[in-house]
């Protein structure tokens, strides 16, 4: 579903890459899970997964299509959760979801019926008609979570999708996302809460300094490591420091 | 570190931290240009500024130096030039600074940081005060300067120095803390809470009227005084009489500047000390508490007023209204865009409020029955069309907001669409309105609009594509106050000097075809000019979206 292959992006030409020859691929119905410090590139990985950024070097497939050459279909197939939860804050909550789904074409019965469904869910049902000004941070990041979902993407794509969520949202968000995948989509997060990671991923992707240092199901990175009662947050401690220590 | 230390240091952070659009690491396009070309773009635009400046700075002078001489002859003061330029002056700073004192005081997010961190309430509020004192003294400089010039026609004295020197450092101090305290009493009084956008329609519409204030101050003036009009001079004097005897401070400062020192002078010294003073403790008092009452979102969680519709639009019709939304969701903007769409309307009621109406009137009738009068009329209202920044700011008023339409699924072509759709129902469906007026008014024939309505129609596509072209192309997304992404956003200038052009090129063939071959021609050749005008432009305005909105 998403095919990443020898991406290098750097952004300026002197600079060090902020993505060095990144390849990996993420497969139909599966939640992928993007690790990294802190700079690591998981961030310009994602803006170029969705369109925002492009590649220097390297291919990216989401959904069969390209990210430079079909775009658009590409987008049409994207539900994407920004990093920052930035909306209009002048619309209000319901204007902000009915805008996201006139660009997606999404039918006004079609989207009535997701949206309630969503926003019932994570409980701003009853807010959804004030303005997004007097939203909190976690009533926004919801906000940007019922608005991917909303047209039925096939790919969802969310950078720091946890951040601002209180753990009943928390949760939520994690059995949705498993209900998401069960239909044979794909989720592809990023995330900085290692247990989040552990318990809801089905292949985890470790980056560092731009480049791929490890990759697999937590079952496989603890096999590799030769630890099996290690922690995700341990493995990825001693694969990030082992990678740092030679610099 | 000292007091004056950190406030330094909060002023310098201010203006050197937060860019938005850089620090997200998102450069819009990979821009190949050489360094002569950007040189030798920003030497053409510099000198475009000056002359416009320039020129307005001289319009000013020339103003104060005809209050300066009047006064001098029918007063027996020459101090009517600089009473005038402290009046004007304390007026544009007063107004101008309400707009942005709040977000320089209140809403900037830089508070969140600085509440938190060990400074004194005192300093904090002499930072933000220093920042608005710095932000606006530009434009202070650009009324200040005339008046001093005007000055040096007086004799030489050391009161004249002084009094130049405090309008020239001091004086803007006053109406800022006045529009700081201001501000701040309308917060803490519970204004701000729940109708934030009716102070800010109280603050434009206060604006638009000093603004015509000021205008018809200057103008009518200059008019009496070329025309030599003595029947309009005199009002104006009696006017000025009775703003300088209600206005006593300015009056005092003018007369010392003037070389006419008094014992009020001591006054306005006190009165100036005593307005800073006062704005100051109140400000120190309730600093603390508005800022919480405006981070918290008005101190007052906003009740549900709208009703839940799900209903599906068209991508276009969807981004157009987006389009309303960010325009109408700062008060900069708005006042901004509405006051160059309804400035027909705006000089009628300035024009009757100085009563020229009715002389235009007469002389509008003398030259109506001329056959170029309908082109006159066209050619008035077509300059009009161009000179506006709803599509030359367009994006750059999206700001952060431009880079997340990259992620949308839309075709670049449905975004150009919907912005020049917003450009045309915002200024040619007006338009439309202020033709049918003036054929009604100057009784010219309503055959006529057959020409005028397209003539519009084309203005405005022209002027929308190069707009848009042009901010597309290099966007300012990285603003801090709204003001900045539409009044100091070059693209503004470059749309409406493009468009500036198209009406002086049409204008041009209008005038040699209709005079040397036949007025029909001339007709002809306007349309044929505005349709191929308008094809290249949304040509370029296309091609540069589809840029802007491709990864970078």
């Amino acid at each position: 579903m998403i095919r990443i292959a020898n991406v290098t992006k750097a952004y300026n030409e002197n600079a060090k890459p902020a993505v060095n020859d990144l390849s990996f691929q993420v497969n139909s119905g599966e939640i992928f899970v993007f690790l990294g410090p802190n700079g690591a590139g998981k961030s310009t990985t994602i803006k170029m997964l969705v369109g925002i950024l492009a590649q220097d070097r390297g291919t990216i497939e989401v959904a069969g299509f390209d990210n430079l050459t079909d775009s658009l279909e590409m987008k049409k197939r994207i539900g994407y959760v920004s990093d920052e939860p930035e909306f209009y804050e002048k619309m209000t909550a319901i204007r902000y979801l009915n805008f996201i789904d006139d660009l997606f074409e999404v039918p006004a019965e079609v989207r009535k019926i997701r949206i309630e469904k969503y926003a019932r869910m994570f409980e701003i049902e009853d807010k959804l008609g004030n303005e997004i000004s007097s939203y909190s941070h976690g009533m926004k990041q919801k906000l940007g979570i019922i608005a991917a979902l909303s047209h039925d993407p096939e790919v969802l794509i969310l950078d720091e999708p946890m951040v601002g969520l209180d753990p009943k949202s928390s949760f939520l968000l994690k059995e949705a996302l498993r209900a998401f995948c069960n239909e044979g989509k794909t989720v592809f997060f990023s995330t900085h809460v290692m247990d989040t990671a552990e318990r809801v991923c089905d292949r985890v992707a470790i980056i560092n300094q731009g480049c791929l240092i490890a990759m697999g199901s937590f079952a496989q990175l603890k096999a590799n490591s030769g630890e099996q009662n290690a922690t995700l947050e341990k493995l990825f401690l001693e694969l990030t420091d082992k990678e740092e220590m030679p610099r | 570190m000292t007091h004056s230390a950190v406030i330094a240091s909060l002023v310098k952070a201010y203006f050197s931290g937060s860019r938005i659009a850089t620090s997200l690491g998102l450069p819009l396009a990979k821009k190949k240009r050489s360094k002569a070309m950007t040189f030798a773009g920003k030497i053409g635009l510099g000198i475009l500024l000056a002359i416009s400046f320039g020129y307005m700075a001289v319009m000013l002078g020339f103003n104060f130096y005809s209050y300066q001489v009047t006064g001098q002859s029918l007063l027996g003061t020459s101090s009517l030039g600089f009473f005038m330029a402290l009046v004007i002056d304390f007026v544009i700073l007063l107004v101008f600074s309400l707009f942005s004192t709040s977000g320089i005081f209140y809403r900037t997010k830089e508070n969140q940081l600085l509440m938190t961190l060990p400074i004194t309430k005192s300093d904090l509020m002499i930072s933000r005060l220093i920042i608005s004192y710095l932000s606006f003294f530009v434009m202070h400089l650009f009324v200040c300067l005339p008046a001093i010039v005007v000055l040096f026609f007086l004799p030489f004295s050391l009161s004249s120095l002084l009094g130049a020197l405090i309008f020239l450092v001091l004086s803007p101090l006053v109406p800022e803390a006045i529009s700081a305290f201001l501000v701040t009493l309308s917060i803490r009084i519970g204004w701000r809470k729940n109708s934030r956008k009716g102070g800010e329609l109280a603050f434009s519409i206060i604006l638009i009227l000093a603004i015509i204030l000021v205008y018809g101050l200057g103008m009518r003036m200059m008019y009496a005084t070329l025309m030599e009009d003595s029947a309009s001079i005199m009002p104006l004097i009696e006017l000025a009489t009775v703003a300088m005897k209600y206005l006593a401070p300015m009056t005092f400062l003018a007369k010392a500047a003037a070389g006419e020192m008094s014992i009020g002078f001591v006054w306005y010294l006190l009165i100036f000390a005593g307005v800073c003073i006062l704005a100051e403790l109140y400000i120190r008092k309730h600093f603390f508490y508005c800022v919480s009452v405006v981070q918290n979102g008005g101190g007052a969680t906003r009740k549900s007023s709208h009703s839940v519709l799900y209903k599906a639009q068209s991508p276009i019709i969807s981004l157009y209204r987006r389009e309303w939304t960010n325009l109408l969701s700062s008060s900069g903007f708005a006042f901004e865009l509405f006051g160059e769409t309804f400035i027909p309307v705006i000089l009628i009621v300035m024009y009757s409020a100085m009563g020229i109406i009715g002389q235009m009137s007469e002389q509008i009738s003398m030259i109506s029955s001329s056959p170029s009068f309908p082109a006159i009329i066209t050619a008035a209202l077509l300059f009009m069309a161009v000179m506006n920044m709803c599509s030359s700011t367009s994006i750059s008023r999206q700001g952060k907001y431009f880079y997340l339409d990259r992620s949308l699924p839309c075709d670049s072509s449905t975004f150009v669409k919907a912005k020049l759709l917003f450009h045309m129902v915002f200024g040619f469906a007006p338009s439309c309105l202020y033709y049918a007026v003036c054929v009604a008014f100057f009784k010219i024939s309503p055959l006529w609009l057959a020409w005028m309505i397209p003539m519009s129609f084309l203005a405005y596509l022209v002027s929308g594509a190069c707009g848009l072209y042009f901010d597309y192309k290099s966007p300012m997304l990285d603003w801090k106050t709204a003001q900045q992404a539409v009044k100091q956003n070059k693209n503004g200038l470059l749309g409406m000097g493009m468009g500036l052009a198209y009406i002086l090129v049409q204008g041009a063939a209008y005038y040699f075809l209709t005079s040397l071959i036949s007025p029909i021609l001339g007709i002809i050749a306007t349309l044929v000019i505005g349709a191929c005008s308008s094809m290249l432009f949304l040509d370029l305005a296309f091609k540069q979206a589809s840029k802007a909105y491709s990864p970078a």
